[in-house]
């Protein structure tokens, strides 16, 4: 089940960047980020309370959550940022060698409490295939 | 040149780290609620940075008038999006999570791309998805092989 979350979750962000490319055509790259971002932060605090029926909270968390909102618009400038010089294609391949060793890592270490998968030379060739299937799909 | 290469280098490093932490959010407040922080402080952070650089107008109704209304849509793709991420990483490890997001992603942008830009169907692209999860199967298997040796040792 968490396996299809996250492959509906690929999809719609697909659509999401998608959307945003073509706003991007009439607003700026910040404004983008503004609609967004508050689009959906009002959506939530309609949601919250009428649907679910809860109070929104957002405290009594870690100190370091509350820098997932900075994180989310650094992520998107600097990607834009890298695309106009390097093309999408190239930043692309570029973040999924990055993320693919991230993750690597935080399995490995446990880190953010997620259970640890020790990382074994045997599982090299595994993330050789899914390396050049990204770069197949992303140049092909 | 190099500095771009490392820039979008560490993006991806940032993404995982983004993506953690919008799962811990999620522990301690909920799944749909685990996402405001998200949304509420990068909805000020955006404001102040298009208002600093003097782009105010683009909220305008005259402005917001000449844009397609659908685009504004995309916003809610995105919600769904960090929703179901939250709630899949939760259930999975952090590399699969990873890998499927972006089998999700590409097959997405493989179907978009013949929809809307009438690009050719690759069938390249088609093999590179299935490329991707073969070696998401094979890792998962080294990784259950791996536990299942190390139960036998214990």
């Amino acid at each position: 089940m968490g396996i299809l979350y996250l492959y509906l979750s690929g999809l719609f962000n697909s659509i999401m960047v998608s959307f945003n490319g073509q706003l991007g055509i009439y607003h700026t790259m910040f404004a983008v980020s503004f609609f967004v971002h508050a689009i959906a932060a009002v959506i939530l605090i309609i949601y919250i309370p009428l649907v679910q029926k809860k109070k929104i909270k957002i405290t009594g968390v870690p100190a370091y959550v509350y820098t997932v909102g900075f994180l989310g618009v650094t992520i998107v400038s600097l990607a834009s940022w890298c695309t106009k010089a390097l093309g999408a294609t190239a930043v692309m391949s570029l973040e999924v060698v990055a993320m693919m060793i991230c993750s690597a890592v935080f399995d490995h270490y446990g880190f953010f409490g997620v259970k640890k998968i020790p990382f074994k030379k045997e599982q090299i060739p595994a993330y050789i295939l899914v390396v050049v299937g990204i770069m197949l799909v992303i140049n092909g | 040149m190099i500095g771009y290469v490392l820039v979008a280098l560490f993006v991806g490093v940032l993404s995982v780290f983004n993506k953690m932490v919008n799962v811990k959010a999620s522990e301690y407040l909920g799944n749909v609620n685990g996402t405001v922080i998200n949304y509420f402080e990068a909805s000020i952070i955006s404001l102040v940075l298009m208002l600093i650089l003097g782009h105010g107008n683009e909220l305008t109704i005259g402005y917001v008038k000449n844009v397609p209304f659908y685009l504004y849509l995309g916003s809610i793709a995105g919600l769904v999006a960090l929703i179901f991420l939250v709630i899949g990483t939760k259930k999975t490890t952090v590399m699969t999570s990873t890998i499927v997001v972006l089998i999700g992603q590409l097959t997405a942008s493989i179907i978009l791309d013949y929809i809307f830009f009438q690009k050719d169907f690759s069938i390249v692209r088609v093999l590179g998805i299935f490329f991707v999860i073969a070696g998401m199967s094979f890792r998962e298997k080294i990784i259950k092989k791996s536990a299942s040796e190390e139960k036998i040792d214990n």
